[in-house]
């Protein structure tokens, strides 16, 4: 490909991006679905002969950089796996329309079919891939194929729409990032969004040179049922996700409606959604690709628990036994648990006073107080974390907890640590002068010398009968609160772009042109307290 | 930043600097950006695409040996204008090398062939539906080199891509304007040279191959004036 085929859209600024090279190693494939419509499909062989077969299939373009699909096809390939990358239907080089999700399951399957045909396959295949990919394996293990004995979905969910509207909130920033990456045509696209464009629907069509985009009208307008396994499937399922991941809670509710299925296994990492390392704030982070070395040293990482997942399940060659539940616990590091929340943990309830100059949680019920701010549509609280590279260079939040329509509660600094390990929950009495609301909670690490970094952050939709009660499910948290710094948690009307802001008006949020600032409060205390709920392990409140 | 990933992209530098000058200026060349006749500014070539005077060079000569530039008076460098006479001959030589390289690859085209060909075919029927035009001259020229180039037929993978750079010369500003030209009628037509190829279909395949040929050429003499007999 040439520079002269890389276009600008007409009228928007985003900028098409260039397919990646196939590299000479790959056999290149055009697979036929029941349909008709071909998939553009790269094997990778190890050699002569039959072999277990990995498949992955993106929107992403399958030789791209983004995803760096041949890389890991290759580190694969060199311990004893087919690989097989596909390019899902309607993106980059495979034929038909892009219908995202819906398609999947019945995609999924042909591929498998194809899969099970070919003279290197020896009959046992597993799915992987990250987010899209990660569902994409999902929906192919939702269909049964015998072929099929095992998934590694990372950083996703099977049930998509759950995790886009947590709470009945448009989760706005990742799915307008995904929109303008993915929903237009075949091609990807690159480009900044600018957030202050309203209607919010508006906003990727703009940057696009576009009046609407159907893939993304159709993606809200009817929601994509949840993927399940069929009730004898025998699938083995490495959940992976990481505790910065913005789909955290979507995969963490998977696992925990099939933990009890045999097979099932999870590996929670202390990553983001691209699967960057938690890391000191303030240091740089650190690109892995300059050198041959970094980069094989980040691709043993990444992929060294697939491997061993894959090799167990698809191979007779290895006969250590997996730990069902991997976790590394942030800033403490990798632990074995036999169950999570970890047998040891206990609930603890942290009770939100807004008595005094500063907001606390305090351990037993206070006395009424309350807390009022304006939310104006107009000048949202900004959300300042990216949702895809959380980890790459998280923003200090502190100056969040200056705004007055932010409300901070902390918790009293400790000498000892406080270790969060399990569900983590916001329960409020909310009162607005508006019709309905949005409330954001964000739970954040303290530092000793002032910085507050994002542990978590959750939001709900809330509506008229005033005062109501509602409740905010942070989903598992697992944080460390080191001594001398302190745990918070901040409330407030909106996170933008991170979430849509609320209108102020009875309009849906997504199409609101008109918006009107209104006023919120939040009783603290009294006879209908709001509080903060949490798993923690004993070392901590405690003690 | 781009995607899910926030490191830059990797692969935006891997070819070397002089591969991805000859890519550029051959697609300027067979795109008409670079009008045929006209005189290669290396100075300002060298510029535009950012590299210096060395790979530049290096590019020049591959061109050069390529047949789509030419040495002119004072060491300079022109690109290649396609004559009437030249035309009819590069016609008569490229219908012979598609029938031979067909009939061999029904023969010898195995699946993972076939199935390259049938991923061109996706990206050329995209190309015809957008109205990207050079994109789908581009597209359709791959796809007949490598049913060449598929049989190992080295020479006439050469010959062809050179033969095929002339017309596409002797084309510029033809194709577009022709109203009975369609690419999607094209693109039909190498599909069922594929499926043709697929049932290793010799006869078949060389005389529908023929018959596609036969197109480009009646909209070569049909023209008016296009650019090549005006220049000549």
């Amino acid at each position: 490909m040439h520079a002269g085929q890389a276009s600008t859209v007409a009228s928007g600024w985003a900028q098409r991006r260039e397919l990646g090279r196939v590299p000479d190693e790959a056999r290149q494939h055009a697979v036929a679905m029941r349909d008709g419509v071909r998939l553009a499909t790269d094997v990778y062989l190890p050699g002569r002969g039959r072999w277990p077969v990995l498949v992955c299939r993106t929107p992403y373009d399958k030789v791209g950089a983004e995803c760096f699909l041949p890389d890991v096809a290759a580190w694969l390939s060199d311990r004893g796996f087919a690989v097989v990358l596909q390019d899902v239907r309607g993106k980059a080089r495979s034929d038909g329309q892009f219908d995202p999700h819906r398609q999947e399951i019945a995609d999924g399957h042909d591929t498998l079919d194809w899969i099970a045909a070919q003279p290197w396959c020896s009959g046992r295949i597993g799915a992987f891939g990250d987010s899209y990919s990660g569902y994409a394996a999902w929906a192919a293990a939702a269909t049964g194929h015998r072929n099929l004995a095992a998934i590694a979905p990372r950083v996703c969910s099977p049930d998509i729409d759950g995790t886009r509207h947590r709470g009945g909130v448009l989760e706005l920033e990742r799915f307008c990032l995904w929109a303008l990456e993915t929903a237009l045509d075949e091609s990807l696209y690159d480009g900044a969004l600018d957030w202050s464009i309203r209607p919010l629907a508006r906003i990727v069509p703009a940057a696009l040179g576009v009046d609407a985009i159907p893939v993304v009208d159709r993606s809200l307008a009817s929601p994509v049922a949840p993927l399940t396994l069929p009730a004898r499937s025998r699938v083995s399922v490495l959940h992976m996700g990481g505790w910065w991941d913005i789909m955290r809670t979507g995969q963490m509710d998977a696992w925990r409606t099939m933990r009890r299925r045999r097979g099932h296994y999870l590996v929670m990492d202390a990553v983001d959604h691209a699967w960057l390392p938690l890391a000191d704030p303030g240091s740089s982070p650190r690109d892995p690709r300059p050198t041959a070395r970094s980069w094989d040293r980040f691709l043993d990482r990444y992929l060294g628990g697939l491997d061993q997942f894959f090799s167990s399940v698809l191979t007779d060659r290895t006969s250590h036994s997996l730990a069902r539940i991997r976790i590394n616990h942030p800033w403490i590091g990798w632990r074995e648990e036999p169950r999570w929340p970890p047998p040891d943990t206990r609930r603890k309830v942290g009770y939100l006073d807004a008595r005094g100059a500063q907001g606390r949680l305090s351990a037993t019920p206070a006395p009424h107080s309350r807390v009022a701010w304006s939310h104006d549509p107009s000048d949202p609280v900004p959300s300042l974390v990216n949702p895809f590279w959380t980890l790459a260079l998280p923003p200090d939040l502190a100056c969040l907890a200056e705004r007055d329509d932010v409300q901070s509660f902390a918790l009293p600094e400790q000498d000892w640590p406080l270790d969060l390990a399990g569900p983590a929950a916001i329960s409020a009495s909310i009162t607005s002068s508006a019709p309905s609301t949005h409330v954001i909670a964000t739970l954040v690490d303290v530092y000793p010398d002032g910085r507050r970094m994002l542990i978590a952050t959750a939001a709900t939709a809330a509506h008229r009968p005033w005062p109501r009660r509602i409740s905010i499910d942070l989903g598992d948290v697992c944080c460390r609160i080191r001594p001398g710094h302190r745990l918070a948690v901040h409330i407030a009307s909106s996170s933008y772009p991170a979430f849509a802001v609320h209108p102020g008006t009875d309009a849906p949020p997504w199409t609101a042109t008109r918006t009107q600032p209104s006023q919120q409060s939040l009783q603290c205390g009294g006879d209908d307290p709001s509080l903060l709920m949490l798993t923690t392990r004993p070392s901590g409140l405690e003690r | 930043m781009r995607g899910f990933s926030p490191w830059a992209d990797p692969t935006a530098s891997r070819a070397s600097a002089s591969v991805r000058a000859y890519d550029e200026i051959r697609r300027m060349i067979l795109h008409g950006e670079l009008a045929p006749g006209s005189l290669i500014a290396e100075e300002q070539l060298a510029a535009e695409l950012g590299i210096s005077r060395t790979p530049l060079r290096e590019a020049l000569h591959a061109l050069l040996r390529e047949g789509l530039v030419r040495e002119a008076p004072r060491r300079q460098l022109t690109v290649t204008t396609v004559t009437r006479d030249r035309l009819t001959e590069v016609l008569d030589l490229r219908d012979t090398l598609e029938q031979f390289a067909t009939r061999r690859a029904a023969a010898t085209l195995d699946i993972e062939g076939i199935d390259v060909l049938r991923l061109n075919l996706i990206q050329q029927r995209r190309a015809a539906r957008a109205g990207q035009t050079e994109r789908y001259l581009d597209l359709d020229d791959e796809f007949h080199v490598r049913i060449a180039a598929h049989n190992n037929l080295g020479l006439t993978t050469e010959f062809l891509a050179q033969l095929r750079s002339y017309i596409r010369i002797a084309l510029l500003g033809a194709a577009p304007a022709d109203q009975e030209w369609d690419p999607l009628t094209a693109a039909d037509q190498h599909e069922a040279i594929l499926d043709a190829l697929e049932q290793s279909n010799a006869d078949g395949a060389a005389a529908l191959m023929a018959a596609h040929l036969a197109n480009t050429r009646r909209i070569l003499e049909t023209t008016e004036q296009p650019r090549v007999w005006q220049r000549a």
